[in-house]
């Protein structure tokens, strides 16, 4: 609990440590890329560019029904963002970014059952929406700050965020390596039963870790229900909007569980012993955290 | 540590690969640009390349919120339009207005913008600059690229569907400007699909 509250106390002292800048470059501001990170391909350039047509074309409608909901309280247009909201989550969150890495990490490191997958994905991405929530509801709201002030303050909570997962995952190398605290040793319940009826301390860090993060996509979309007049759905916009993006994260979730589980299996058969692949995978999985973690940082400074 | 031979060889290598493309920074755009492109020629040689931007709707919400005076959606004061332009385009110029210029293939520097305007309009706010081209071109035959592109992806680019190419005063050098695909690399999600808008023109007569 102390460091929950510690947490919060770093999280909060990041909000507000400084004025919004007197700088203010809309159109450089909030970007979400490195430059010295490497090209990083997921998928090829046709599925980007038809990935960001249907965003646009989400965005085009989700704007003029918030302008319905502001001047005429339509009903349907309140369902009809709801649903758009859900579709743009699960899009987006497709496009790099949402503590997927983390959550792929956590399951390369640690077995699990595909149901830890996601629990995991959507709790990290119904965090990162109340972030935005928070985020926006203290300092458009409450301290009234200029909207682009706002978005640029993300930013600095993004680099906590990076440097917290950052932390951990070096707390899980240095426990892979040394083989300390490995992930199943000091659990109460039998190794070949799978985990996932109590999250361990670092899951749960590591969780709140990722979901500080508030998401770009998350805090427009608030800032421009407070500008028509709907927060209130606004609000219920980007809790639809981070199921949708729970949809995807908790698939790469999935994918990681299943895909540790074949690996294992695969090398089982070559006569590796599990114990050492145990450890080598706890290695990878919190290197990839920690790279990742890091790369995200170097990325967020070069922003602040 | 010890790690098994193959692990170490092709394993590790392919998870990591995995991880780092699930993980790489957010490259996915937040900024959605209509875009137009006006080739402005004289008796001589291309002139000036106009360029318009269209944000979307919520980015034209809160340039409108944060830079402009109330109430809203009325047209924009002069002093409105200043304010847009020192806070919330000036700082473009270290993106070089997220224009390249190509003249017969060779790179024109692209520093200088006048004309800046604003303008909001059906919920929607306009940008319009003007980029003076400086270098005369003197081949018999030339070819102008303009292409508007965010090689980090925060901001898509798309060329507008109505009047998004148009030229003035071209007749004379048979001037023809129309936009084609082609391949442009970003520094997070690898090269993707872009237009690019090219124009032919002749050398003046005489």
């Amino acid at each position: 609990m102390t460091r929950m509250l510690s947490v919060l106390g770093i999280f909060l002292f990041a909000l507000l440590s400084a004025a919004p800048a007197a700088r203010c470059d809309a159109l450089t501001s909030g970007r979400n890329t490195p430059e010295a990170s490497p090209t990083l391909v997921p998928f090829g350039g046709g599925l980007v560019m038809r990935l960001a047509a249907a965003q646009r074309k989400l965005n085009d409608s989700i704007s003029a029904a918030f302008r319905d909901v502001r001047d005429s309280h339509s009903r349907s247009a309140i369902v009809l963002i709801l649903g758009l909201a859900f579709l743009y989550g699960v899009l987006h969150a497709v496009g790099p970014g949402h503590g997927k890495a983390v959550v792929a990490g956590y399951f390369v490191a640690n077995r699990a059952r595909w149901t830890s997958g996601i629990a995991m994905g959507s709790l990290i991405s119904l965090i990162q929406g109340a972030s935005a929530i928070a985020l926006v509801g203290l300092l458009a709201v409450i301290l009234q700050w200029r909207q682009f002030d706002v978005l640029d303050r993300a930013t600095l909570v993004e680099f906590v965020s990076y440097g917290l997962i950052a932390v951990l995952g070096a707390v899980m190398f240095y426990r892979a390596v040394t083989g300390r605290g490995h992930a199943h040793a000091h659990e109460g319940h039998d190794v070949h039963d799978g985990h996932g009826h109590e999250p361990r301390a670092l899951d749960r860090r590591l969780i709140i870790a990722t979901g500080l993060t508030p998401c770009a996509s998350a805090i427009i979309i608030l800032l421009f229900s407070l500008a028509n007049e709907a927060l209130p759905v606004g609000i219920a916009a980007v809790a639809s909007l981070s199921l949708g993006m729970a949809i995807t994260v908790s698939a790469v979730g999935i994918a990681s569980v299943l895909g540790r589980h074949a690996l294992v299996g695969l090398f089982g058969r070559v006569g590796i012993r599990a114990h050492r692949l145990e450890q080598g995978l706890a290695v990878v999985g919190a290197l990839a955290i920690l790279s990742v973690s890091g790369l995200m940082m170097m990325g967020a400074w070069t922003r602040l | 540590m010890w790690l098994p031979f193959r692990f170490r060889r092709v394993v590790r290598p392919a998870l990591l690969a995995l991880l780092l493309s699930a993980g790489s920074a957010s490259a996915h755009p937040h900024v959605f640009i209509d875009y137009t492109v006006t080739v402005l020629f004289d008796d001589n040689a291309a002139q000036a390349v106009r360029v318009s931007w269209t944000f979307d709707e919520m980015y034209s919400s809160m340039l409108l919120h944060d830079y402009t005076s109330r109430p809203p959606r009325d047209a924009l004061t002069p002093a409105d339009v200043k304010s847009l332009r020192k806070q919330a385009f000036e700082d473009t110029a270290d993106y070089h207005y997220f224009v390249d210029l190509k003249l017969n293939g060779a790179t024109l520097p692209v520093k200088e913008v006048t004309d800046f305007d604003a303008r909001f309009h059906d919920h929607r706010m306009t940008y319009a600059f003007t980029l003076p081209l400086r270098a005369s071109a003197s081949q018999a035959r030339n070819t102008l690229e303009i292409d508007a592109f965010d090689n980090e992806f925060y901001i898509d680019f798309e060329l507008a569907e109505k009047h998004g190419v148009m030229v003035e005063h071209g007749e004379k050098l048979g001037a023809s400007c129309a936009p084609r695909q082609q391949s442009r690399d970003t520094t997070m999600v690898g090269s993707v699909s872009s237009i690019v808008v090219a124009c032919t023109y002749g050398a003046a007569a005489g």
